[in-house]
């Protein structure tokens, strides 16, 4: 049974890149209520199909691509889809959420998500549409960055894509979406030891509201408070999250030298406003977000990218560097090779700090001197010499050369830019996020602690647990729906003029109530979702969801999708083995102190921890109890979790021989990769021409097959498809859908070629099989053609006929749509093209 | 003198990204750029933190808190990003 909510298909394409096969996924209304979609729908699918212990990189791992249900909807800064696969450095779950169209289009598509699994037998081009999927060549674009890997294709297609990192099974490599970035944990790693080079997805599917009215006003107001605030409407467009850099800076989070500090003395060199004043081009966004955070910035006598915070945070203050257009450069390097930032920045920064300790000498850079870089950044993605030991992250890095403690990580995946000493509720966060060291999974406390409106001692423990539960739980909602964190910065008000001084006693009363927040948000876990039967005006997702798809939704409940996902990830990584010991920072953050004359610079990890698993009513060893399970909805996963509980050995057992195997499994896949890129740099020229030939039989076949009708709900009577058609066979007007007169076309396909990908209203229609045109095609007579190039001006397939001046044309076989247009402008007294019927059995 | 810094949007409210000024507290701090900077600041401040070298104000004596020469101050309006 099919979700009859609106917003959804009702099913996911699941795809096989071995068998060369695909198959739908149902999605009934139960998964829709538990799950909404995103990375609580990706969670749970991978509970049921991942099977545990695999290695990420083996052919066995799945990728599940999930936009959320607002995605696509019109409402603000709600683009997103969600990747989930199994983490390449942790071995843990991976989620990660991009911006950009894709999510879009895959709706579009008709799709409610994307499973992939196995692994392509040759570099692999996967096409999405409304009929399903298709297997094409991309033995031409292996090796290729992600900006040529791009450029053929059309705005209007919703595409992800891997660089060389990722063929080459760097752990931290990205997928990439048009400039942005599916960036942590590995993404484009999995894709690369699939072969699976790029996925296109295009389709015309609309959505309408289940309530259009209500969630018009809906989204009408939340623009309005986005744009009013002083983060969303303000610092985001202004500054972007580069302006993080001084505000960090300020508040001792600034990760510097590999996070040995808090201060960065250049930081201002590197911020957002330098970026703004001296480089700053124009703002850049995703569909339909009226914030706008992305930049466009001077460089190199063009225009470019510009780096988000976190990049500025990794490859400035924490390499010890200062130079802003270096930054850029790197940004751009990164992103060409399909590379996440954040883990590249604080590889590089760990290599480096084992060099000053004597531990890698041949590291060709220093915290000192960068001038080797952007040669170390392609080794990186090529794993040529050093590089090649940089590409398996800063644990893998530094435990070879014998210095664990020195990767600045948390389960294998590197911190985000936010030095936890200076925010230790941040740095709790990064300990137990299922992602590995992530800010966002980890509840991002730095806004409440640091950055954000409130004063909240950023180096007390109190509270903090709880504040970490509720902020992950809300963050994990917001993205589970589609929507961009961001939108939650607006959630706590601006002071309006006349408020209390804010540095007077009044407010220091506040933060001191503020800290009892440990017993107000403490009995979280053991909270029922109809304990908050309200929307709050601040956080209108709630609002949102339920107008537009109907689904029963309110505060209490959205809470729940978030804690049922967050609980649903924990589970996934406590069955490969990442049991509560791995909730752990390294020692640097938890026993040396940031500033020598503040005795609480350090983070208290061990007082929280416990407090933390109470508040979530996981027990001592970090396990979900049968009473949430069963609170989430989740009692079936109760009985792996009592086994958890009683044999942890057999975990542990399991994530240990994951990483005894893994140099095996990533040796193998990648000698495949290696050869590919090999014999692409020879023979790609002769692969791009097949592989063009190879797409244009691919239409020709199929239009032999088909008679073609304009489907009134999609027409947005552009005309383009009557200004094109060979024989006037589509009557249109302005006012007027588009329809075809069976009687004069003569089935060419032309309309449907023509027909904008985001309209696609040309239906292919199977033809009776007395009318399938599959064996018919046409030849020129040598003897009879003049030479006069008619049949090739007039064929309606680019490519199928090729002429030139003098020259016989040719008809091209695999290219003909067999439509007859040559035949019939042939003029008659030279009866040049003959129609004949190839016997059956022959190619 | 006290080095001061207008973060973020606020330095685009005033104009100006820093300023030196002689104050022996926080408070004092306070009422020397409101009179430099009239309504403007004193709208843009109520929603600001103040730190001094480091630290948020809210923790140390608030308004009452004292200043050294040398002693570097940061007015930041709320910020977030990811």
């Amino acid at each position: 049974m099919t979700t009859r909510y609106a917003g959804y298909s009702g099913r996911l394409l699941d795809v096989d890149l071995g068998a060369r096969t695909w198959r739908e996924f149902p999605l009934g209304d139960r998964w829709v209520e538990l799950y909404l979609g995103g990375k609580a729908l990706a969670a749970r699918i991978l509970w049921e199909e991942l099977e545990p212990g695999i290695d990420p990189l083996s052919p066995a791992n799945l990728l599940v691509i999930t936009p959320g249900p607002l995605t696509g909807s019109g409402a603000p800064a709600s683009s997103r889809f969600n990747l989930s696969t199994k983490n390449v450095l942790t071995g843990g779950v991976l989620s990660s959420n991009c911006g950009g169209t894709f999510g879009v289009h895959l709706k579009r598509a008709g799709w409610d998500g994307l499973i992939v699994r196995g692994r392509a037998d040759r570099p692999t081009w996967l096409a999405v549409d409304e009929g399903g999927a298709r297997f094409l060549d991309a033995r031409h674009l292996w090796g290729l960055d992600t900006e040529e890997t791009q450029r053929d294709l059309s705005p209007k297609v919703g595409r992800i894509c891997i660089g060389p990192a990722g063929e080459h099974l760097v752990r931290f490599a990205c997928v990439v979406s048009g400039h942005r970035v599916l960036g942590r944990g590995g993404t484009g790693a999995v894709m690369g030891s699939k072969l699976l080079k790029r996925i296109t997805v295009g389709g015309g599917r609309r959505h309408p509201a289940h309530d259009p009215e209500a969630f018009r006003r809906t989204v009408r107001d939340w623009v309005a408070t986005l744009r009013g605030h002083s983060i969303t409407g303000r610092q985001l467009p202004r500054y972007g999250t580069a302006a993080l850099v001084n505000g960090t800076n300020a508040t001792n989070t600034l990760p510097t030298r590999n996070f040995r500090a808090g201060r960065f003395e250049a930081a201002d060199e590197v911020s957002g406003e330098t970026m703004a004043e001296r480089h700053l081009a124009r703002n850049d966004g995703c569909l339909s977000c009226p914030i706008r955070c992305g930049r466009v910035v001077r460089h190199g006598g063009g225009e470019c990218k510009g780096p988000e915070f976190e990049t500025i945070g990794m490859l400035g203050p924490n390499i010890h560097n200062a130079d802003l257009p270096n930054i850029f450069r790197w940004n751009l390097l990164a992103d060409a090779l399909g590379m996440d930032t954040i883990s590249l920045g604080s590889t590089i920064a760990t290599a480096m700090e084992l060099r000053e300790r004597g531990l890698f000498p041949e590291l060709p850079v220093s915290f000192e001197d960068h001038a080797g870089m952007d040669r170390l950044i392609e080794d990186v993605a090529w794993r040529r010499g050093v590089g090649a030991e940089l590409a398996d992250g800063s644990l893998r890095l530094a435990e070879r050369r014998g210095a664990p403690e020195l990767a600045m990580q948390s389960k294998g995946l590197e911190f985000a830019a936010y030095e936890p000493r200076g925010a230790v509720g941040h740095g709790l966060g990064y300990a137990v996020s299922n992602r590995g060291g992530c800010h966002i999974n980890g509840g991002y406390l730095v806004f409440f602690e640091a950055l954000g409106p409130l004063n909240i001692d950023p180096l007390t423990p109190l509270a903090k647990p709880a504040l970490v539960v509720f902020q992950q739980n809300t963050m994990e909602a917001v993205a589970v729906a589609g929507g961009c964190v961001f939108t939650t910065y607006a959630v706590i008000p601006d002071l309006p003029a006349w408020a209390v001084n804010p540095h007077g006693w009044q407010a220091r009363l506040v933060n001191q109530v503020l800290q009892l927040t440990r017993f107000a948000l403490g009995g979280q876990g053991k909270m029922s979702p109809e304990a908050m039967p309200f929307h709050l005006p601040l956080l209108p997702h709630t609002k949102a969801l339920a107008s537009y798809t109907g689904v029963k939704m309110n505060l209490g409940l959205f809470s729940a999708v978030g804690e049922r996902s967050y609980t649903l990830e924990r589970m996934i990584n406590l069955r490969e083995g990442l049991l509560g010991e791995t909730d752990a920072l390294p020692p640097r953050l938890t026993d040396e102190l940031q500033r020598p004359n503040e005795p609480r610079s350090r983070v208290p990890l061990a007082e929280m921890l416990p407090v933390y698993y109470q508040v979530r009513d996981w027990d001592a060893a970090g396990v979900p109890t049968r009473r949430l399970l069963d609170k989430l909805d989740l009692g079936d996963l109760a009985e792996v979790a009592d086994e958890v509980r009683g044999r942890p050995e057999k975990f542990r057992a399991r994530r240990r021989a994951l990483r005894e195997r893994e140099a095996e499994v990533l040796g193998a896949a990648l000698a495949s990769a290696r050869e590919w890129a090999e014999r692409a740099a020879r023979e790609r020229d002769r692969w791009r021409e097949e592989a063009l030939r190879a797409c244009a039989a691919e239409w020709a076949a199929r239009v032999r097959r088909a008679s073609f009708a304009i489907d009134p709900d999609r027409c947005r009577r552009c005309g383009l498809c009557a200004g094109e058609c060979p024989v006037g066979a589509i009557a249109w007007r302005r006012t007027e859908r588009a329809t075809i007169d069976p009687a004069k076309c003569i089935r060419c396909g032309r309309c449907a070629a023509v027909c904008p990908p985001h309209f696609d209203a040309v239906r292919f229609v199977p033809v009776p099989a007395d009318e399938d045109r599959s064996r018919v095609a046409f030849r020129v007579l040598p003897d009879k053609c003049e030479k006069c190039g008619l049949c090739f001006r007039k064929c309606p397939v680019p490519g199928a006929i090729s002429w030139r001046k003098g020259e016989l044309a040719v008809i091209h076989d695999d290219a003909c749509v067999a439509c007859g247009r040559c035949r019939d402008v042939c003029p008659p007294k030279f009866g040049a093209i003959e129609r004949f019927v190839r016997p059956a059995g022959d190619a | 003198m006290v080095r001061v810094e207008f973060a973020s949007h606020l330095g685009r409210t005033l104009g100006v990204r820093e300023a030196r000024v002689e104050a022996g507290s926080v408070r004092e701090l306070l009422r020397a750029l409101s009179r430099t900077h009239g309504r403007p600041f004193d709208e843009a401040v109520r929603s600001c933190k103040v730190i001094v070298n480091g630290t948020n104000v809210a923790f140390l004596q608030g308004e009452r808190t004292r200043l050294a020469d040398g002693d570097e101050v940061v007015l930041l309006p709320p910020l977030a990003g990811g």
